[in-house]
């Protein structure tokens, strides 16, 4: 469910038809890229870039149990890998890129910018939007041919392979098989990312990954349980509604929940995500039974008010959960540490994760995150400067226990950041210069996220436990990394229809026993189509 | 024959006398009541978004994100805003964007709406209609944005002011007033011997003060509140605007510090604290260019749109 959806999908759905108006004039001239209604050219396979870890930097301090578990750390290592080769050579490097902090200092007034320069050896311009604005700006760069050498591309536009095939570089012939090995740290990007950088039978970028850190699971605020006196586990749906009613009290602005927690709700009723394959066919979450069943139970849970009240209107759930207003948090892994950051010091704050819990007691099946924010792509020049960027872009990848990795994310010891009981902590200075860690350069590409909380070390094992819970029977969404026509110009449309026929249930505004109407108009609107094409695209990806 | 009666009025007491149609007391009291109620629910929220600005932290937290009065003084939201120098900086393009854009603003509306109010004025009903035109057909996006390109504007200052220099309900409002102004004062005008800069200068605009103070406002505000332009046509951040700068710390109600990468920091003060911060920072200089314009704005507004 989407009652607390992020707007920005929407905004970024009213421009898809701007950009596709931009996109369609871009390319009406062009005779080269690849039909939109040839589903099979556009999902043809590729060999994807060859998956060599890193084994260069320091040892996990807890075992991975399974091929998607980050490598877990608790302290930055005492010796740091260096990172000597400069990869640039010494020309501009104009890039676009989206940020969600606050914007950091200009070069001429940010040492830190001018470290990254002398460190990548480049002269480096970045145009920086905010992501709430993206897609009007990015409508605007492609229509003006201003996007620069190095920008990222959400996978919400229309006519996406398209405009890659016209725009950017195609990075098969570098990056594909073992090409990929003369970038050690992009090679050290799982086989999942990758995939989402496939298009019309070409990489047409460079994954931005996040990995199994962008799922969504049930944070708790561990310290007023205790308070509380209240045991947080349970083991069914009766026994979580047992839990929710027992710590609301909105007498006291205290409910449970902060939004109402589908993640956890679909993994008890088994719905699949978004998608479920089945031999090649494909059925969507909303057409299966259990779906209107997990509704039913979301209401019932807003409706005895165990869910924080403004949870759809004015959805605020990260300052409610800090402040103690909602119990319970429905949020990625990654945002934990702005969790931790939001706290105040000496005030106990202390948070764990509740376990996903199966249908009628059989093993869960959480769903797995997307493993990319998004992918970068490279403007089309000679192979020389292609192969220059993909170097910088190696930097930018260079991950937990190098020297390059702590340059990115804390800046200059003693100016952006110093040591505190080991642990590197942001100066004033550092959260302006580095936009709170967050430098908007980790949009051109980043290392797989290691398990790692400066500061919080006990983090590392709450976060590692609860990952090596589910991790191996988390279920992907199967269209990852395809393309479909009628997703990509109908699909925001459709998604905001079914956002509103979820939230009238939710509401109380539609029965659930109407929910068989709105599946079939969500079929005629273009439900069927996106079906259809994603399983001939499920089918030209597998060779067929 | 007719008495003589005095009224004796006690000393130090002379009485008020109440008009014979003033409402009664219990009524007044309930007027004033009203109007007591209407003040506060104006000034409340702001005295709301004043008080959580400097509110500490623990008293953000502790009262769920919104306080109306603060136990002390607590300025970290604004020192965060302000680390860095990029704030400061944006305020002072900010500052000079409104000044050097409602001076355009304002010199080439005067111009062309004294012009269009002339009758005879070389052209006249053709660049009526094209004004008309702009008001009811705004260019698109891109079309924008490719002109500007195309001009040599982008990453230029100019970018932010010549697109809007000219607003066009600006200049019908601004045409009303000048037609007001009696022809028999610019013929005398003529006949002393002034020409047609001569009349618009000394004449024409010296009577329009309270047109061109209300019309100067709507321009200071709209300069002042722009940054979809900026966005648009500024890709150096240290030419970003107020309003551009401040919006990439409340969009999205983007948690500050919401690291996606093992990033820690000193603690940073309530999300709230530093969203009302911001709004405190980009509305109070507006604000306080209002009390100097108030007077005009009735004469300047009403008479320009009352009579065309």
């Amino acid at each position: 469910m989407t009652t607390n959806a992020p707007r920005g999908i929407s905004r970024r759905g009213l421009i898809v038809g701007g950009l596709g108006i931009a996109a369609t004039s871009l390319l009406a001239g062009c005779d080269t890229v690849t039909r939109s209604t040839d589903v099979k050219a556009i999902n043809r396979a590729v060999t994807l870039p060859d998956y060599v870890p890193w084994t260069g930097g320091p040892e996990p301090v807890l075992p991975k149990t399974s091929a998607l578990m980050p490598s877990a750390f608790r302290r930055i290592p005492s010796t740091l890998m260096s990172t000597k080769r400069v990869p640039g050579d010494g020309s501009a490097l104009h890039g676009s890129v989206p940020t969600n902090s606050p914007v950091p200092p200009s070069k001429g007034s940010n040492p830190y910018w001018q470290g990254l320069d002398e460190r990548m050896g480049v002269d480096l311009d970045l145009t920086i939007t905010p992501n709430a604005d993206w897609g009007n700006k990015f409508a605007t760069q492609v229509a003006g041919d201003t996007l620069g050498d190095v920008f990222t591309v959400f996978g919400t536009f229309s006519y996406l392979p398209q405009f890659l095939e016209a725009k950017a570089a195609d990075l098969t012939g570098i990056l594909s098989g073992s090409g990929v090995r003369d970038y050690p740290y992009l090679a050290n990007l799982p086989t999942a990312s990758w995939r989402g950088t496939v298009f019309s039978g070409g990489i047409y970028g460079v994954p931005v990954p996040r990995g199994p850190l962008t799922t969504g699971v049930l944070h708790r605020r561990q310290d007023l349980f205790e308070e509380l006196g209240v045991d947080p586990a349970f083991g069914s749906l009766d026994e979580f509604v047992a839990l929710c009613r027992e710590v609301s009290d909105p007498q006291r602005n205290r409910w449970a929940l902060g939004s109402v927690p589908t993640n956890i709700l679909a993994s008890m009723f088994g719905v699949p995500n978004q998608w479920e394959e089945d031999d090649g066919r494909l059925l969507h979450m909303y057409e299966v039974e259990a779906y209107p069943d997990m509704l039913e139970a979301s209401r019932k849970l807003l409706a005895e008010g165990l869910v924080h009240p403004d949870s759809v209107t004015a959805y605020n759930g990260k300052v409610w959960f800090v402040q103690g207003s909602a119990l319970m948090l429905q949020d990625s892994y990654s945002a934990i540490p702005g969790l931790l950051q939001q706290a105040e010091p000496g005030s106990g704050f202390r948070m764990t994760m509740a376990p996903f819990v199966g249908p009628g007691g059989a093993k869960p099946k959480p769903w797995l995150g997307d493993p990319n924010n998004a992918i970068t792509a490279l403007a089309a020049g000679s192979e020389e400067r292609i192969r220059m960027l993909l170097g910088v872009l190696d930097w930018c990848a260079s991950p937990f226990g190098t020297e390059a990795w702590l340059y990115r994310k804390f800046g200059i010891e003693g100016r952006d950041f110093e040591y505190r009981d080991g642990a590197p902590v942001l100066t004033k200075t550092g959260n302006s210069e580095t936009a709170l860690g967050e430098f908007p350069l980790q949009y051109f590409t980043e290392c797989p996220l290691p398990l790692f909380y400066a500061g919080a070390p006990q983090m590392t094992d709450v976060v590692y436990e609860s990952l090596s819970s589910w991790l191996e029977d988390g279920i992907t969404n199967p269209t990852y990394g395809l393309y479909s026509p009628t997703n990509s110009t109908k699909g925001p449309a459709i998604g905001t229809f079914a956002t509103s026929a979820v939230n009238d249930v939710l509401l109380g505004r539609a029965p659930v026993s109407g929910w068989k109407s709105v599946v079939r108009d969500w079929r005629r609107r273009g439900g069927d189509a996106m079906r259809r094409e994603f399983e001939q695209a499920l089918e030209a990806r597998a060779g067929g | 024959m007719s008495a003589t009666r005095s009224v004796t009025v006690p000393a130090g007491k002379a009485r008020k006398h109440r008009p014979l149609d003033a409402p009664p007391l219990p009524s007044r009291m309930l007027t004033g009541f009203v109007l007591l109620v209407i003040c506060l629910v104006v000034l409340l929220p702001f005295l709301g978004i004043v008080s959580t600005s400097i509110a500490p932290s623990s008293q953000v937290n502790g009262a769920g994100g919104f306080v109306l009065w603060p136990e002390g003084l607590d300025l970290s939201a604004y020192e965060s805003i302000f680390a860095g120098g990029v704030v400061t900086r944006a305020l002072l393009v900010s500052v000079g964007i409104t000044v050097v854009g409602t001076l355009i603003s304002l010199f080439v509306t005067a111009m062309l709406a004294y012009a269009l109010s002339r009758p005879g004025s070389y052209g006249h009903g053709v660049v009526l209609s094209l004004v008309l035109v702009s008001l009811l057909f705004a260019p698109g996006l891109i079309p924008n944005y490719l002109v500007v390109k195309q001009f040599g504007l982008l990453d230029s200052y100019w970018a932010l002011i010549l697109p809007t220099a000219l607003s066009a309900f600006n200049v019908i409002v601004m045409r009303s007033f000048f037609m007001a102004i009696p022809r028999e004062l610019i013929e005398s005008a003529r006949i002393d011997g002034a020409g047609d800069f001569g009349v618009f200068l000394r004449i024409v605009l010296p009577l329009s003060k309270a047109v061109l103070a209300v019309i100067g406002l709507f321009y200071a505000v709209g300069y002042w509140n722009a940054f979809f332009n900026a966005l648009l046509y500024i890709n150096d951040t240290a030419k970003w605007p107020l309003q551009l700068v401040l919006r990439t710390y409340v969009i999205n109600n983007a948690q500050l510090g919401g690291a996606d990468l093992g990033t820690s920091s000193d603690a940073l003060p309530p999300q709230a604290s530093i969203q009302m911060a911001i709004l405190v920072v980009s509305i109070v200089p507006i604000l306080v260019l209002y009390p100097f314009l108030q007077r005009h704005f009735a004469k300047g507004v009403l008479t320009g749109a009352v009579k065309g």
